[in-house]
């Protein structure tokens, strides 16, 4: 037999597996390969790579990627000198407009989608796992955030509770969100921080350019619809009952929801709804201290500054986890003096200076007290002039009492709500003027519990509150324990004593970090523990690349954190990534949302996050993300006037 | 005056048809968009790229929306789309570097064995593939791993029915000749490393 025929035969062999031979060459390909062996051969490699190529698994896309391909494809719409359009599954806010067309386009769009599922032997074959877009519940929360209506400021309301699963692009029937109160005074915002009992901070810019603090006294309003759907509170578990009591189940729509406070010092009225929400679902059985929507104008407020003539530095102000103070920092407008800590209390005129040293600068808060980052005076300073050295403090607010943290040359420390773990900066700071800029360095996350100077009068304190409480009168908690160590996760190995950062060469930003400081060979903060310092973390572990420019968040249940960063100020937008705390298993932390492009502000829950993701054009798109035992999901809520908006949950 | 209103009534269907496009795009996408990404992940071997690359597959097939003529073919045009889209950038890159493979072994759960077994076949037939020519891996992948046949694989490749099959037929040939040499370089290797600690026993 020619060198020809075999070939042509084990062309054969290779276009048998895709469609049957016509019965001649069949049979002489069933003739041939009776007779040679080395063509049976190739007729089972043939055979094996079939099944081993068909035993191929997808691979997931990134999640991200519908994201990305909607910001360029709105792009591709802009260039063509229109703009973008609403999905068609998406509920908007603004149905007046696109109503019409969402039908239209829906109407389309199902008509293909039916043919590409039934129209024929070209639409068949396997759907991959993305098809799937159908939602599934998470706990219900009510989502806030400030976006510009019709040039004002508004305030929007949104209860999220489903999502889809990844890579969820628009699930079959999005929340509605509502705009609740429009903020007169032309303020622009570029903060926002939702607690105290019903008040609003925001930070910006009012009309004339100058900087603005103030609060927004929102009204109160419960929704009385019950949902069978969990709900929880803005601290991830049940809603706060403190604010708010349950009012009258329904009421005219008629009947004004808000009734706008003059006096931000007045307490917040409660103020009952309209009734259900129009948006089946939506409901919620939850106080909350986010207005419900009204089926008529959203009510108006006003802004009550609380600081003048001042701008602000340091972490994004915050309230105390009760809601009951209101930290930030701020320095004099005119760079006369350095940042130092306010708070302010429902009741207060103006927000009260807790510090005056001119050097301390807002963190965040550690349980009921505030963590301060505070720049070393002048004499303390290292020989380089250039860099800052920083130390740490804990205040209690009430009595004015600080205490050092042993955590040097660490900025803004954010440490979690139960006081486990702390993220912080550590770099290069650089004095320009009166104010303090990171000039390059990163985020690291640390154990907390070993190093919060108070950890041993709250035992003690709890030991004692246990005692009284407890018959036998013998306390269950020894006085080295830190009260929150009971139930903290699993732990990992012990911990050794002392350790520090050790950022590998050639990590981004390497070249910036601060010269070791004395006695601390590689110019880590001393983290001389106790045994339940650190958890499943024996040292603190890098948790960002390079950046001068950051904010961190924390899960409600101290579970998780959101970084947002960006390499440097200039830059037009950051890097969004969240992941669990270190684990024994994991010491790293588990990465629970991909690192996404997204806008400054983003709000962290107990189990998602939201954040904005900008669009060409100056339009937002506001995302959320859960990773709750029910699995990962996300969710595109909906477009946004302006990239700026701010959110919180 | 009647002139305007056909030019505002002219651009108001163009709005129309542009907004169907943008639509019909992210349902395409939500049906197709996972693998898409998947199959140009294993075409160009570098997830950021094949990230990229899927990104750029969808807004072409918004661009060249109006060229979809029948809806059943929505799967093969996207397909098209993006096998051009990767080859072009194949070619303009020049990528043949073996990126180390993740993500295959989704799924219920395995023995030791069976998951070193399935990653060693993995991983050889991951090199293999790369090693054949790229139009060739397209379209094994296409028939194979994406059950594409008959005149929806010609369509993808953009070629006639009677090409693709002689397309087809020179990739399991490619890949078989390569598959054999993989799994000799591997035998190879284990010999190797059997061979090592022989040698070390022998010194000693």
């Amino acid at each position: 037999m020619s060198a020809d025929r075999h070939v042509r035969l084990r062309e054969l062999l290779a276009e048998r597996l895709d469609a049957p031979l016509p019965a001649r060459e069949a049979a002489d390909l069933e003739a041939h390969l009776a007779a040679c062996p080395a063509c049976r051969v190739v007729e089972r490699d043939y055979a094996a790579l079939h099944e081993q190529l068909r035993a191929l698994s997808a691979i997931d896309p990134p999640r991200d990627l519908w994201a990305r391909t909607r910001a360029a494809i709105d792009h591709e719409v802009a260039r063509e000198g229109r703009r973008p359009f609403p999905a068609p599954t998406l509920e908007l806010d603004r149905p007046g407009a696109h109503r019409q067309l969402r039908v239209a386009i829906g109407s389309l769009v199902g008509v293909l989608v039916v043919l590409l599922l039934v129209g024929g032997p070209l639409a068949q074959g396997p759907l991959p796992e993305v098809a799937s877009a159908t939602p599934f519940a998470i706990p219900r929360q009510q989502l806030a955030f400030l976006d510009i209506a019709d040039g004002q400021l508004t305030l929007y309301r949104a209860d999220v509770a489903q999502v889809c699963p990844p890579p969820g692009i628009s699930c079959a029937a999005g929340p509605s969100s509502r705009p609740v109160v429009r903020l007169g005074g032309g303020v622009a915002a570029r903060e926002l921080a939702l607690g105290g009992g019903g008040h609003l901070f925001i930070a910006g810019r009012d009309p004339l350019g100058e900087e603005i603090f103030a609060i927004v006294a929102l009204p109160v309003a419960p929704s009385p619809e019950p949902t069978s759907s969990p709900t929880i509170g803005p601290d991830g578990s049940a809603p706060p009952s403190t604010q708010t009591e349950p009012t009258e189940p329904t009421h005219t729509a008629t009947e004004p929801l808000v009734e706008p406070s003059g006096d931000p010092t007045a307490t917040p009225t409660v103020m009952p709804t309209d009734g259900p929400d129009e948006t089946p679902g939506t409901g919620s059985d939850a106080p909350s201290i986010i207005p419900s929507p009204t089926s008529g104008q959203p009510a108006t407020a006003e802004a009550h500054p609380i600081l003048s003539a001042m701008r602000g530095t340091g972490a994004p102000a915050a309230w105390s986890p009760d809601g009951t103070i209101l930290a930030l920092s701020a320095m004099p407008a005119d760079g006369s003096a350095g940042s130092d800590v306010y708070t302010w209390r429902p009741g207060d005129e103006q927000a009260v200076p807790l510090t005056s040293d001119h050097r301390s600068t807002f963190a965040s808060w550690a349980g009921d007290r505030i963590v301060v980052s505070r720049i070393a005076a002048a004499d303390d300073a290292s020989a380089d002039a250039a860099a800052l050295t920083t130390t740490t403090v804990v205040i209690d607010p009430t009595s004015g009492e600080e205490r050092a943290v042993e955590l040097a040359d660490a900025w803004l420390p954010s440490v979690d709500p139960t006081r486990h773990w702390v993220v912080y900066w550590q770099g290069r700071l650089e004095a320009q003027e009166e104010a303090v800029m990171p000039a390059g360095g990163r985020l690291f996350i640390a154990g907390w519990s070993a190093i919060d100077p108070w950890a041993a009068d709250d035992a003690a304190a709890a030991a004692a509150a246990v005692a009284s409480a407890s018959p036998s009168g013998v306390p269950v908690t020894s006085p080295g324990d830190h009260p929150v160590a009971s139930d903290a996760p699993p732990l990992g190995p012990e911990p050794t004593a002392t350790v520090a950062p050790a950022p590998t060469p050639g990590d981004a930003g390497g070249a910036d970090e601060r010269p070791a400081p004395a006695g601390s060979p590689s110019g880590s903060p001393s983290l001389s523990g106790s045994p339940d310092a650190s958890l499943a973390l024996d040292q603190p572990r890098a948790a960002s690349g390079s950046t001068s420019d950051w904010v961190v968040r924390w899960s409600t249940t101290g579970t998780a954190y959101g970084i947002w960063t960006r390499v440097d100020r200039e830059e037009a937008g950051g890097t969004l990534i969240v992941r669990s705390v270190p684990s024994a298993t994991n010491p790293e932390g588990e990465v629970l949302v991909a690192p996404t492009p997204a806008q400054r502000s983003f709000a962290v829950g107990a189990d998602r996050v939201v954040w904005v993701t900008p669009l060409p054009g100056g339009d937002g798109e506001l995302w959320v993300a859960s990773w709750g035992e029910l699995g990962n999901g996300s969710l595109r809520l909906r477009t946004l006037d302006s990239a700026e908006a701010l959110l919180a949950f | 005056m009647l002139a305007r209103s056909v030019a505002l009534r002219g651009q108001a269907d163009m709005t129309r048809d542009r907004a169907t496009a943008r639509a019909v795009v992210e349902e395409l996408f939500r049906l197709h968009g996972g693998e898409i990404y998947s199959y140009l992940a294993r075409m160009v071997r570098d997830d950021e790229l094949a990230a990229d690359l899927a990104q750029e597959t969808f807004v072409k097939a918004y661009r060249a929306f109006d060229s979809l003529e029948e809806p059943s073919r929505a799967r093969a045009w996207l397909y098209q789309i993006a096998n051009r889209t990767a080859l072009d950038e194949l070619r303009r890159r020049k990528i043949v570097r073996f990126v180390p493979w993740t993500g295959e072994s989704r799924g219920s759960a395995r023995s030791a064995e069976e998951i070193a077994l399935h990653g060693r076949l993995s991983a050889e037939m991951e090199r293999a593939l790369a090693a054949i020519p790229e139009r060739q891996r397209g379209a094994l992948l296409l028939a194979e791993v994406h059950d594409l046949t008959g005149l929806e694989l010609a369509a993808a490749l953009g070629v006639s029915h009677v090409a693709a099959r002689a397309l087809l037929t020179r990739a399991r040939e490619s890949l078989r000749q390569a598959l054999a040499l993989e799994r000799a370089r591997s035998a190879e290797r284990d010999a190797a490393k059997t061979a090592r600690p022989e040698r070390a026993e022998d010194d000693r």
